[in-house]
């Protein structure tokens, strides 16, 4: 299926909680090859925010919490059949810069740069806010399986650290690759408000900059004009779903593979940061992604 | 049009640039081999006088070519006998901007001779040279000024919004350094058969466009020709010392670099007093990466907030047919740098005043490269071996 007019679509179950039930309805109506069907035999494949309901016959996109799905794949529960359903990937900016390095236009990859600033919840109190939570190590290994995609290879060394005050929440990833590629990832808590994210990629022939600082409106109604950023809050999803449906042209999944090394890596980065030493990694340890070509869904030719 | 617009940054020149007639101070120029922005800034300013070009008698052909050059453009002379230029002249100051090499030789030379210093960067790859220099400095009471961008709008305006409390006490602070120049030809474009380029030749060829301030017989990384300053600035925001670094560094870019084994890219990781944390990235990474100079920005994290500047605003576009590719699109407005440095060297002269980056805050930016190469050799986190004050 490649999601072309008048080619077979993929006929999907949907098995999530409410609200993301309509995000996915909303992002699924743009994808050509997809059909959503309410009869779970009579279904292809199925999205679920929860493994117990995945059916490991089925294709299945998995949006639940990574961690878990990592934790599954290291136990040996699930196979390579299995996708994660983590956006960032989809990202329309991620893809584009994606598709300037794989078309060639960047050579070869040598450092990455992504800051991932979050806003807190209107109502957390700082205190809340600030401590270790599964977001932050999904959002993490989010933007870890983005270095470990973009770079297609493992690293050798990992060291973290963070800022004594907001020791929890902030963090700073650095990663070393065996050709002096190098990778540096912040996270930090913004107040309530918007996110920030910035990535850019440098390569041996040119440089890609994708920054939310670059893209925003300026709106004046009294006071310090403010910074809207300008952005399409369905296109991630709609490209996600349309990648899980076998458009090729939507991207590349991750498998659950992939992101049991991302997660690897994610335990990797926590334990420099309580050490507060760099790790020298054994690959064994961090899998290398799986380039496009022998992802186990794109081989499928799906 | 100054102080026209409300709400922005824009202020009147202050009474001295107006005027101009307070008395000069003569400053000698030791060695203008490199950047000359540092003696033109100085020849610029009302409160300086240049009174001539100095430089030693043993020096090769090229240095007096330059020096000499320098001297009869401000129709000044050149001598080639330091000690005698400085017993004879009666300047009160001395600019240097020679190859980074010599720097704190000619420094302490002019330190002895009880004259204040106006650095070019980087004080020197060669940290105990800096120990000297900054203890000869400190012993004679002078004031010394190593060169900087700390007073480019953008920064002025983030140190603002950081005294202000704007984004509350600051926890991280993070900078982009990239200079989208070439450094002559692509790494691996020599052929197996040509020999590895010379390091100062590269660099004598470089002079052209001003991409040559690595220039000196010994080579030298991104990290200590350009690491001054991003880390001038991280200095200036943070009032706080780097404490320990994890870095990476990489040759990718250019032959120059290969052949001398020197990087053209590196990553830092900075901890510092306070519990602040930080990070650089930094590199010569081709003209074709970008349109401009390069992506320069700053992300600072607070307790209440965080600011992100790009260090090139304020800034003008101008597209036009026929433009040489080499020309910058974008423009650089509002700029007063090179002054205000002046300006503050100036009245740390006269009134004792602290300057933007002393010769101890940059003998200290040179550990904190010193460690980051070592941390890239080493795989290691290394501590910063700063000095007090």
């Amino acid at each position: 299926m490649d999601g072309e007019e008048g080619k077979e679509r993929m006929k999907v179950f949907l098995d999530v909680k409410p609200a993301l039930e309509k995000t996915c309805l909303r992002g699924g109506r743009s994808v050509k090859g997809l059909e959503w069907v309410s009869d779970p035999a009579a279904a292809e494949g199925i999205v679920a925010d929860r493994l117990t309901s995945l059916d490991l016959k089925k294709k299945a996109l998995y949006l639940g919490p990574l961690s878990q799905l990592a934790k599954a794949c290291n136990d040996g529960k699930w196979s390579g059949q299995w996708s994660a359903g983590h956006s960032w990937r989809f990202e329309a900016s991620v893809q584009a810069v994606r598709e300037s390095l794989q078309a060639g236009q960047l050579g070869a990859p040598c450092l990455l740069r992504i800051h991932r600033w979050t806003a807190m919840p209107e109502s957390t109190p700082a205190s809340v806010a600030f401590s270790q939570s599964d977001r932050q190590e999904e959002d993490l290994a989010a933007q870890l399986d983005l270095a470990l995609w973009l770079f297609d290879r493992r690293p050798e060394t990992v060291y973290a650290t963070g800022p004594r005050k907001n020791a929890e929440s902030d963090l700073l990833v650095h990663l070393g690759f065996p050709d002096g590629e190098m990778v540096v990832i912040d996270f930090a808590r913004l107040p309530p408000g918007g996110d920030y994210y910035s990535l850019h990629l440098i390569g041996e022939n040119g440089a890609a900059y994708a920054d939310d600082h670059r893209n925003v409106s300026l709106l004046y109604d009294g006071g310090a004009p403010q910074a809207l950023r300008v952005d399409g809050d369905t296109d991630a999803i709609s490209a996600m779903l349309g990648a899980f449906a076998g458009d090729p042209r939507c991207g590349t999944m991750a498998s659950a593979e992939e992101t049991r090394s991302a997660f690897r890596l994610t335990e990797a980065v926590f334990q420099s940061r309580r050490n507060g030493i760099p790790l020298q990694c054994n690959h064994s340890e961090i899998p290398a992604q799986a380039s496009a070509e022998t992802n186990a869904w794109a081989k499928e030719g799906k | 049009m100054l102080g026209q617009r409300k709400g922005n940054n824009v202020k009147f020149k202050n009474s001295s640039e107006r005027k101009g007639r307070s008395k000069k101070h003569r400053a000698i120029v030791l060695s203008v081999v490199k950047h000359d922005y540092l003696p033109r800034a100085a020849a610029a300013h009302p409160k300086f006088h240049l009174v001539g070009v100095a430089d030693h008698a043993h020096c090769p052909n090229w240095v007096h070519k330059r020096n000499q050059a320098f001297a009869d453009e401000f129709g000044i002379p050149y001598l080639r006998n330091v000690r005698q230029a400085l017993h004879s002249w009666k300047a009160n100051a001395a600019i240097i901007s020679s190859e980074a090499e010599r720097h704190c030789e000619l420094g302490l030379l002019a330190a002895e001779a009880e004259l204040h210093l106006l650095m070019d960067k980087p004080l020197s790859p060669t940290l105990s040279e800096c120990d000297q220099l900054a203890e000869a400095v400190r012993c004679r009471n002078l004031r010394s000024l190593v060169w900087n961008r700390n007073h480019l709008p953008a920064l002025i305006q983030a140190k603002t919004e950081i005294e202000a409390g704007k984004i509350g006490r600051l926890t991280a602070i993070h900078c982009d350094f990239y200079f989208s120049k070439d450094a002559g030809p692509r790494k691996g474009s020599r052929r197996p058969e040509e020999p590895p380029i010379p390091w100062l030749q590269r660099q004598l060829e470089a002079h052209a466009d001003g991409s040559d301030g690595g220039l000196g017989v010994q080579p030298i990384g991104e990290l200590q020709i350009e690491g001054i300053y991003p880390l001038a600035y991280i200095n200036m925001l943070t009032g706080c010392k780097i404490e320990r670094v994890f870095a990476r560094t990489a040759t990718r870019f250019h032959q120059a670099h290969a052949d001398n084994g020197v990087e053209d890219l590196a990553t830092v990781t900075l901890e510092m007093s306070g519990g602040i944390i930080g990070s650089l990235c930094i590199g010569r990474i081709g003209g074709a990466s970008h349109p401009d100079i390069g992506e320069i920005k700053l992300h600072l994290l607070g307790t209440q907030g965080a600011l992100v500047v790009a260090e090139a605003r304020p800034e003008i576009s101008v597209y036009r047919r026929n433009q040489p590719p080499s020309e910058f699109k974008h423009r650089r407005v509002a700029n007063r740098n090179n002054f205000l440095l002046m300006e503050e060297f100036a009245r740390a002269i006269e009134n004792n005043e602290p300057t933007t980056l002393n010769v101890l805050e940059a003998r200290n930016i040179a550990a904190v490269v010193q460690s980051a190469l070592e941390s890239a050799r080493t795989g290691r986190l290394v501590p910063v071996n700063n000095i007090e004050a």
